[in-house]
Parts: structure tokens; sequence; C-alpha cells
């Protein structure tokens, strides 16, 4: 299972569209300011793709989405001639790739999509596998991203529907549509897409803005982080009674902090700024949005003490050198870690797992560390959610043997296991400081071709009490 | 003047535009006559803040136990009150909330308002402007009642008009129907009317009947889509004489809507902008 990950990029120029239109709800515009108008048109597939230039399709870069998915297929349609067919590949054995995923953005400028409430399509399949995502605005930028998530499909035409929750935002979309589909239970499969355009439904309404969604959330961030607000969507209830929810981006929102002093709001940016809590709420238009997020500010982890460049060798920190690293998060099957070396504090890069039950850091083949000569094992942990009684985070290191290879008799594995109650004590919301001797991890008796750092919590598996989600890691490297 | 063929050709038309509502939308030159009736002799406009006006409205109070029929005897969820939080006009509009409360052994809280013994009358046009509230469980109606002489003649002997009936998890229908000896509850002679481009909860819409001998029109803005008449209903017809007064509320949870589930979303309110009531000439 892999995840797909964008960096929400900032655009100064969509800021200040945005600024724009929230000051003309205030008063109205003076008469030298001409609005620049563009292309109201709806249609993006209806018999072949409309209007959307011919450097309009972009599949996933990430080296395991397939680059050849779709077919304007005129055998299948479910209106007029033709439709687009997406073809997702086996997860296994298809040199091209392993999943569908891609976005098609308009080559030139971008769409007015004011006057429409929903992007619709329909859309039939070979069976009925559940769509991981379907959606509109991603193109270079994602600043008004929005999907469906799971959305299974069946072998008759269904009509989808993607509410737009706020459309006065869509003066110029390039990002027409997107979409993630991953194998069934491993399999491939077909599906096709017709009438794919911008509508506007009459029953389409009641929407219900969400953040953290819906909840009454509660974290940990770091001065000087500008915060990301998950969980940000809408609901919104269809002609037939049935509601469907999307997932968007935060830049339709404004955002309100109850403590300005301690996290700071611009629109839909928050930042924190200085020492304490302070709780967001947001609204999506004048419409009061589910759901908050109360943040307490935290001090960074402990700068590493100076050494010796011979006396380290660094995994992830930003005051000695790394050694290469493949992945913080190497996305395991069964794994429902979240998150990586996401976090960057004014140069201070911090790793953050949610949803963690186990997650892999990995440094294979050539990388694999020869810690031989070193005696300690460090890292800065800090727990965001509060502990219970019985919770443990296990860290284990991973060695292949001389054979650098896994499997086979040279493989060793030591882990340490914290608590509330072992030295040192896991504790809620402050920084623990790990410096543990090799020998502190049992069974790891050869240090020469380290591969893993392997982390387990009982958090989110059901099977096990305890409650950690969520951890922030730092300064992760070995010394003598 | 002969209502009656005019009527019945105007039905007819009525049937054949809903069949094709989107093509005769799009044609001017075949609009329908709707209504025929504007002799205004009287009307709500929900104009004064405060209680409904005394002089026009009264009140059902509680869950009908009172009255003998326990939940109204439909097995309605709703205790009626006339508290300002459940009945209220102000902004211009008659504002009828439930919500969702333990208030004398219910779960929810409603109100019921009638022109009972204020405000009766045979034949007509009634007509309400009205947004209604939205949601599974949620059952707003407006709806009349025949005299009842004193407690002498018995539902469905009395008679039943309901302009508006609707369930809160279908947006985009309402119903209308009539009740009579041999017809009432579930084998009430009722036709449904489904917008196609837009929704009963988030906009306004007039839902409205007009009644002369024999027949009942029923119409939503300016589209007729039924006609009634004693060839239709399977027992006495009981709507050409007798005196009906009004009523406006929103029951929640019973037979006609079902209950309220986990994504019903209270507080929910119907907003009726005005009544109005034409006499037949």
């Amino acid at each position: 299972m892999k995840t797909i990950k964008f960096i929400n990029k900032k655009n100064s120029l969509v800021l200040g569209l945005i600024l724009l239109l929230t000051v003309g709800c205030e008063r109205e515009l003076s008469d030298d300011v001409v609005s620049a108008t563009f292309s109201n048109t709806a249609e993006i597939f209806t018999d072949n793709f409309v209007g959307l230039g011919s450097n309009f399709y972009f599949p996933y870069s990430d080296g395991y989405a397939k680059l050849d998915i779709f077919e304007v297929d005129s055998e299948v349609s479910y209106v007029g001639s033709s439709s687009l067919r997406i073809d997702v590949p086996n997860e296994i054995g298809d040199p091209g790739g392993s999943y569908a995923g891609a976005f098609f953005r308009i080559d030139g400028a971008g769409r007015d999509l004011t006057e429409y409430n929903a992007l619709t399509f329909w859309v039939k399949s070979t069976g009925a596998p559940f769509i991981q995502s379907f959606g509109f605005g991603q193109s270079e930028v994602q600043d008004f991203q929005t999907s469906i998530s799971n959305f299974q499909l069946s072998t008759t035409w269904t009509k989808v529907v993607i509410p737009i929750p706020d459309a006065s935002r869509l003066t110029e979309e390039k990002g027409m549509f997107w979409l993630v589909a991953l194998p069934d239970n491993g399999a491939g499969y077909s599906f096709w897409i017709d009438e794919l355009k911008f509508e506007y439904l009459g029953g389409l309404g009641q929407l219900r803005p969400f953040i953290s969604n819906g909840q009454d959330v509660t974290g940990i961030g770091f001065e000087g982080e500008t915060l990301s607000i998950a969980g940000v969507g809408v609901t919104a209830n269809l002609a037939n009674g049935q509601d469907v929810s999307v997932v968007s981006s935060p830049n339709f929102f404004t955002f309100t902090s109850s403590n300005p002093s301690v996290a700071a709001t611009n629109v839909s940016e928050v930042s924190l700024v200085g020492g304490g809590t302070a709780t967001i709420t947001a609204q999506l238009g004048n419409t009061d949005a589910a759901g908050s997020l109360t943040v307490s500010s935290s001090a960074l982890a402990p700068t590493p003490p100076a050494r010796d460049a011979a006396d380290v060798i660094s995994i992830f920190s930003d005051a000695y050198t790394n050694v290469p690293v493949n992945h913080f998060n190497g996305y395991w099957g069964g794994s429902t870690t979240q998150g990586q070396d996401d976090i960057n504090i004014n140069g201070n890069n911090i790793i953050k797992f949610t949803a963690i039950n186990y997650v892999g850091t990995e440094f294979l083949g050539a990388n694999t560390i020869d810690a031989s000569q070193m005696t300690h094992f460090h890292m800065d942990i800090l727990i965001e959610t509060p502990l219970q009684p019985g919770d443990f985070l296990r860290i284990g290191l991973q060695d292949l043997g001389a054979d650098n290879a896994f499997g086979g008799a040279p493989d060793r594995f030591g882990a340490i296991t914290l608590r509330s109650n072992t030295t040192p004590a896991l504790i809620n919301g402050g920084w623990v400081s790990l410096d543990v001797p090799f020998s502190s991890f049992p069974g790891l008796s050869t240090r020469a071709n380290l591969a893993q750092i392997v982390y387990v919590t009982d958090g989110t598996v059901g099977f096990l009490p305890g409650s950690i989600t969520s951890v922030f890691i730092d300064n992760i490297y070995f010394y003598r | 003047m002969n209502y009656k063929n005019k009527i019945s050709v105007v039905s007819k038309y009525a049937f054949l535009l809903a069949l094709s509502l989107t093509v005769v939308s799009c044609n001017p030159d075949e609009e329908q006559t709707v209504v025929t009736f504007t002799n205004l002799v009287w009307q709500d406009n929900f104009s004064t803040d405060g209680a409904p006006s005394a002089s026009s409205w009264t009140y059902d109070i509680g869950d009908g136990t009172a009255q003998g029929i326990p939940g109204w005897g439909n097995n309605e969820l709703q205790y009626y009150t006339d508290r300002p939080e459940n009945v209220v006009v102000e902004d211009g509009m008659l504002k009828i909330t439930a919500i969702q409360e333990l208030y004398m052994g219910a779960e929810y809280t409603s109100a019921k308002i009638l022109t009972k013994g204020l405000f009766e009358q045979t034949y007509g046009r009634f007509e309400a402007r009205i947004k209604l509230p939205w949601g599974q469980g949620l059952w707003p109606a407006f709806w009349m009642l025949g005299d009842d002489s004193g407690g002498s003649v018995v539902w469905p002997q009395i008679g039943e008009i309901d302009i508006m009936e609707n369930r809160g998890d279908q947006p985009t229908v309402t119903h209308g129907s009539v009740h009579g000896p041999g017809y009432s509850g579930s084998t009430a002679v009722t036709k449904s009317y489904e917008l196609t481009d837009g929704r009963f909860d988030t906009e306004f819409h007039v839902f409205g009947i007009e009644w002369g001998p024999n027949y009942i029109n029923y119409y939503v803005d300016d589209v007729l889509y039924n006609q009634i008449t004693p060839a239709d209903v399977t027992g006495e017809w009981v709507f050409n004489d007798n005196p009906f007064y009004m009523i406006l509320n929103v029951a929640v949870g019973g037979s006609f809507s079902g209950n309220p589930n986990a994504n019903t979303v209270f507080p929910q309110t119907m907003y009726v902008d005005y009544v109005r009531v034409y006499s037949r000439d």
C-alpha cells in the first residue's frame, strides 16, 4: 500500500487573489478594477477531451504509477460515441507500474468555475473495485484540491458527484480531474468515464464544512511551524437525500485562532508564533466548520552536542552530516503509519509519524551502516498523544550480517521497549532523549550492516490497549 | 362558467407537462393555467415579530396523549409546544423549529399551529411559500382538516387535504393527498411531485391547492401536478360542504418519515414566508 503525497506549494499570486476576494466581500471594488475573465467551459471529456490543450496528461512520477493508463474508447460510451477508459495494472508483474495515478490539467489558461457546484461524471467498471480518489484542483499546484475517497464502482453506469466546497474561489482553475486507483486485492481492472464536466446541480445542498474530520482534536506544534490542518472538507446532500463528503485543501477555509499570540492566522494559513495553547476553528464562506484543533507549542528537541565527525554516524539530524537513507517510512504492508521527514521549522527538520502502529526507516544495499565502532544509539522522541497505562513504544535495530541481505543465519535484531515506567520513561507532550548503549539491545550481537530502524507501538492496533498514535522524532544517530 | 371542463383540460395538459417538463419549461408559449382564484380573503405574511398572531393561529400542545392519540396517531416522537424556541415569527417569516431535547418525556420538541376556530373555509385557493427542514425523520406539513362539528364527526369522515407533506430524507419530493372515509392513512389518495433541479430545503417554494366542487388541484410553484376528483377516491367525497382549517407543523419520526438517525442534523427549521387564502369567486 503506497500513499501518494503532495506538497502543498504556497503560491503568492493565489494568496493575493484570496485577499482580493475577501476584500470584495466587505465593500464594492473600485470602478477601476477590471476582473480578468477566464473560460467557463464546463466539459472536460465528452467524446474526447474538451479544451485542455495538447500537454494535459500527467501521470504521477513517483516510480510506481503506470504512465499509460488511459485510452479514448470508441467501443463504449454513456452518451455519444466514446468514453475515457482507465486501465489499472495488476499490483505485481506489470513493468509499467503498480497503480493508476494521474492528473489532467489545462495546457493554457485556467477556467472560471464559479457558476458550478460540482464535478460530475458517469462511470462503470469491469468489477466493483473501490477507487481511492477522484477529484479536481490538481495541477502544478494543489491550491484547491478536492476529492472523494473510497468510491466503489459497479458494472453499470453510475453518476459520480464531487461537490465543490466553495466555487467562488475557483476563478482560474487548471486542475480539471485527477484520480488514484489501486489494484483491487492485487488485481487490475478497467473503468470507463464519460460526460466528465462541471455542473450546477440544483439538487445539491446542505453543505456542512468540517476540519479535523469534524472532531475536536488536540495536538502539538513547534514555534515557527506552519500548521497543516488535517481532515478538512465538506459533506453535502445530494438530490436523492444521500450525503457525500469530500476532502479538500484548507485554502477554501478561513481559520480563526482563540489566541493569536500563540497561533496566528492569515486566511487559510495557521502559524505557531509563540508559546502556549490556542484553539483553531474555521469557516467556509459564512458557515462555521465542525471540528477544531487545539494546539500547544512545544520547544524543539535539544541540539546534539558538538562531536568529531569520526565519533558519530548520523541518520537524521541537523547538527551532523547525515548518511544516505532510503526512506523514513517504508509504508510497509499492514502499516497504518503516515508521515515521515516532512516538518521543517526554520531549517530544523523533524519526523512525524501519525496513525502509527509500526513503521520502518531503511538504509539498504550500499546504504547499510557499519556502526561496529560506535557504542551508543541516540534519538529524541516526543509523544503527542496522551499516554495510557500499558502503552509502549518499541524501537528495534536490524542488522543483516556479513551477507548484507535479509534472511539467513547472520541476521540480528535487538529492540528496546519504552513505557511510562521504564528508564528513560515515555512522557506525553515533552521530548525524551535516548542515549542507549548497544548492549541494551538484546540480540543485536553484530552491527556492521545495520539496515533498519523499526518502530512499533500499540496505538492503533485494535487488539492491544493504548493510544500512542502520533510521535515526533528528531536527532537519530549512533555515536561513541 | 363550467369549471369542471376547464379544469379537466388544464389537468390533462398538466399531466403531459409533467411527463416532459424540461421540454415544456423551455417553451414559454405553452404556459400552464395553474390557478384561477384571485380574490384574496385571508393572509398572514408573518411581518410582526413574536408569537404567531393569536387572531389567526392556535396551537396543538403535547404528544397527542391528551387528545387520545399518543404520537399523534402516527408514532411521532415530538412534543409540541408554543415556546418561542419551537415557534416564532421573526425576519418576516414564521419559523417552526424541531429540537432534539428531552422535554416532558419526549426526545424532541416542535410546534403545530392551526387556524381551527379562527379561520375555516369551504373551497378556495390555499397556498404557502415555505422552505422545508431536512434530514431523515423530519416530517414537515402544510395541511387542512374539515370542521368536526364540535366533535360529533371524527376523522377521516371530516376529511383531510394535505397540501404539502415531505419526508426529510427526500429533499426534492413533496406529496399532496386527500384522506376521507374509505381512503385514509395508507390508502389515502396521493401524488408526489419531484423537483428536477432544485430542493425544497434550500430555497422557498409555493405549495398550494385550488379547491372547488368535486375537484382539488395541487400545484408547486407554477406547476399544476395533480387533480383529485370523486372519481379518484374509493369512498364518499367529503369535500363539497364542510369548512376546513389550515395546519402547519414539523413532526419528528413516525410512520410516514421513519425516525431520525445519526446523520440527522438538529435543530431543523421550517420557514414560512406567507400563507394566503383566496375565495372561489
